[in-house]
C-alpha cells in the first residue's frame, strides 16, 4: 500500500510541473511558439519572412518572461531557507529527491516530446514540392567550381506555383541527409548549440554569480540584441517599401534556413534554459535528505 | 509534547541568531512568539521546520528532531512562512490538487468553505494576485491540510483589519474544535493577546518571558489595582 502511494505521489508531482508549468500556455511561453509553429506548417507547409519574424519576436518574449520567473530564486543563493521556491518543495510531506527526480522526469517527457514535433515539422518542411519542368543547370564559377542547380516551376501542397531554384551542392534543407530523416539531425544540432551556449553562460555566471560583469551581461543578451535589430529592419522595410526587396529581407529569404536555424536555437535553447535553471534550484533538495 | 526545545544556540557567522533557547509546546496550546525585527523568530521557526541547521542543542518537533523530518511527520505540520513561497506559476487550484494527493487528512470542505469567507481568487496565478491574497490562498491551503501542529511566521502580514478577525476566528475554532497546536510569530501584540494562551517574548535571540496569558492578565489587573485603585470594570468604564 505504501509503495504504491508513493508511486502516486512522484506521479502527480510528473503530472502538476506538466500541466502547471511546461505544457502551460500562460506559463511557459515557448510552447505557445511551438504551436504557432505547428500552425504556420499546417496552413503552409512553409516559412516565409514573416513567420519566420514572428516567431523570433515570440522567442524573445519567451526568453524575457522565463528569464524573469526565476530570476529571484537564482539570485537568492545564500541559504535555501531564503530561496521561496526551495522552502515551499521542502515543507512539502515528500522527500526531496523525489521532488528533483519527478521534476527532471517532467523536463524528460517536455523536451522529448517537443523534440519529436519539431523534428516531424522539419522533415515536413523539407519535403520537395511537386516540381514540373525540371531544369538542372550546371555552371562554373569563376573559381572554377561546378555548381548544380535545380530550377524549375513546383506546385505547393496547397496547389500554389512556386518558382524553385536549387542550390544542391549547398543547400542544407535539400541535401541527401535532410532526405533521409535529416530534420532530426538538424534539430540535435540546434539542441547541442543550445545546450553549449547555455552552459558556457553557465560557466560565466558561475565565476561572477551576481552577474554584474558586462561580459555575462553581453552574453545573456545577445541574441535578444540579433533578435532585436532583425526585427527593426524587418519593420523599416515593411513600412518604407512593400514592394521592393530590401537588404536585410533579401538576407533572410537567401538564408531562410539559417533563420528558421537561429530560431529554433532561441526556441530549444530558451526551453532548455528552464529545465536547467529550475534544475540548479531543485538539485539543492537532493542534497538536503 | 509537540515542540521540544533545548538549549538552542544558533550562529551566522557576525551574529548569534539564538542563544541557549529552551521551551516546550503542549498538544493542544496556542503559543504566540513577540520580538522586534531581528530578534531570532524567523530563525526559529525555520529551525523547526528543519530549513535550517543550528550549532548546538536539541530540537525536536511531533517527537522527531527537526533535523530529519520525515515525510509522515511533514504531513502533520502546517507552515506559513513571513515571505509568501507558494509556486508563481500555479492557481491555487492547481496546488490543491497537488496537495489533494500529498496530504492524507485533506479537507476538500474546509477549502471550499475559506476560498468562500475569505473571498479567495482560486482561479488566478499567484504570480497575479496581491499580497494580501496571496497570503490567504497560503493560509487556506495550509489549514486545509488539517495539520496536527500549525508554525505561522507572522501570518497578518499583509492582511487588512477584518481579514485578519476573519483568520483568526478559523485558527481559535481549528485549536479549539480540533485540538490544532498553533505556535506563531507576530509584532502585533493584539494578535496574539486574541487567541494565544500563551507568550512567548524573544529579545535579541534569548527568551525573556514565557508566561500564560490569563497569568499575565492577571498581574496587569494587580498592577492597576495596585498603582491606580481600578479594578478591570472600571478600567473599563474609564476607557483605559
Amino acid at each position: 500500500m505504501g509503495q504504491r502511494r508513493t508511486k502516486n505521489l512522484s506521479l502527480s508531482l510528473v503530472w502538476f510541473f506538466l500541466k502547471t508549468f511546461l505544457f502551460n500556455p500562460l506559463n511557459n511561453p515557448i510552447f505557445v511558439v511551438i504551436i504557432i509553429f505547428i500552425i504556420f506548417f499546417c496552413l503552409g507547409r512553409s516559412l516565409d519572412k514573416y513567420h519566420v519574424a514572428l516567431i523570433l519576436y515570440l522567442a524573445i518574449l519567451g526568453h524575457y518572461f522565463i528569464g524573469n520567473m526565476f530570476k529571484d530564486s537564482v539570485n537568492a543563493k545564500e541559504e535555501t531557507s531564503k530561496v521561496p521556491i526551495m522552502r515551499y518543495f521542502q515543507a512539502l510531506p515528500i522527500s526531496g529527491r523525489k521532488i528533483y527526480f519527478s521534476y527532471l522526469l517532467s523536463t524528460a517527457i517536455y523536451v522529448l516530446s517537443t523534440y519529436v514535433l519539431i523534428g516531424f515539422l522539419l522533415m515536413e518542411l523539407m519535403r520537395l514540392p511537386d516540381l514540373k519542368n525540371i531544369q538542372f543547370i550546371k555552371s562554373v564559377t569563376s573559381d572554377g567550381d561546378t555548381i548544380t542547380t535545380l530550377t524549375g516551376f513546383g506546385l505547393t501542397e496547397r496547389g500554389i506555383p512556386q518558382f524553385v531554384s536549387i542550390d544542391l551542392k549547398k543547400s542544407l534543407l535539400f541535401d541527401p541527409i535532410s532526405k533521409i530523416g535529416g530534420g532530426y539531425i538538424w534539430l540535435t544540432l540546434c539542441y547541442i548549440l543550445a545546450f553549449i551556449y547555455i552552459s558556457v553562460f553557465q560557466v560565466f555566471k558561475q565565476f561572477n554569480p551576481t552577474s554584474r560583469s558586462y561580459l555575462v551581461k553581453l552574453f545573456h543578451r545577445l541574441p535578444l540584441g540579433i533578435y532585436l535589430l532583425l526585427g527593426l529592419a524587418f519593420a523599416t522595410e515593411l513600412i518604407l517599401s512593400q514592394k521592393e526587396i530590401g537588404i536585410c529581407t533579401g538576407f533572410v529569404l537567401r538564408h531562410l534556413d539559417l533563420m528558421i536555424s537561429l530560431s529554433l536555437v532561441i526556441i530549444v535553447g530558451t526551453s532548455l534554459s528552464i529545465v536547467l535553471m529550475s534544475r540548479s534550484i531543485l538539485s539543492e533538495l537532493k542534497v538536503i535528505d | 509534547m509537540d515542540v521540544e526545545i533545548q538549549g538552542l544556540t544558533k550562529k551566522y557567522i557576525t551574529l548569534t541568531a539564538l542563544r541557549n533557547v529552551s521551551l516546550n509546546v503542549a498538544r493542544g496550546e496556542s503559543v504566540g512568539l513577540i520580538g522586534s525585527n531581528g530578534a531570532g523568530k524567523t530563525t526559529l521557526l525555520h529551525i523547526l521546520m528543519g530549513f535550517i541547521s543550528y550549532d548546538e542543542g536539541m530540537v525536536k518537533i511531533l517527537g522527531k528532531s527537526s533535523a530529519h523530518i520525515d515525510a509522515a511527520t511533514k504531513e502533520k505540520i502546517g507552515f506559513v512562512a513571513e515571505e509568501i513561497s507558494l509556486l508563481p506559476w500555479a492557481t491555487l487550484l492547481d496546488t490543491a490538487g497537488l496537495y489533494r494527493n500529498l496530504y492524507s487528512q485533506w479537507d476538500e470542505d474546509m477549502l471550499a468553505r475559506l476560498i468562500e469567507e475569505w473571498e479567495i481568487v482560486a482561479d488566478k496565478r499567484m504570480r497575479s494576485l496581491s499580497k494580501g491574497q496571496r497570503r490567504l490562498a497560503e493560509m487556506a491551503l495550509c489549514f486545509s491540510c488539517c495539520p496536527a501542529i500549525l508554525l505561522l511566521d507572522e501570518p497578518f502580514l499583509g492582511l487588512d483589519a477584518v481579514m485578519r478577525i476573519k483568520v483568526l476566528s478559523v485558527m481559535r475554532e481549528m485549536n479549539s474544535q480540533y485540538g490544532t497546536t498553533i505556535f506563531y510569530s507576530s509584532h502585533i501584540l493584539s494578535d496574539i493577546e486574541k487567541i494565544a494562551n500563551r507568550v512567548i517574548i524573544i529579545r535579541q535571540g534569548e527568551i525573556c518571558l514565557d508566561e500564560r496569558i490569563s497569568k499575565l492578565r492577571s498581574s496587569v489587573e494587580k498592577t492597576f489595582v495596585k498603582y491606580y485603585g481600578l479594578s478591570t470594570e472600571e478600567r473599563a468604564l474609564s476607557g483605559e
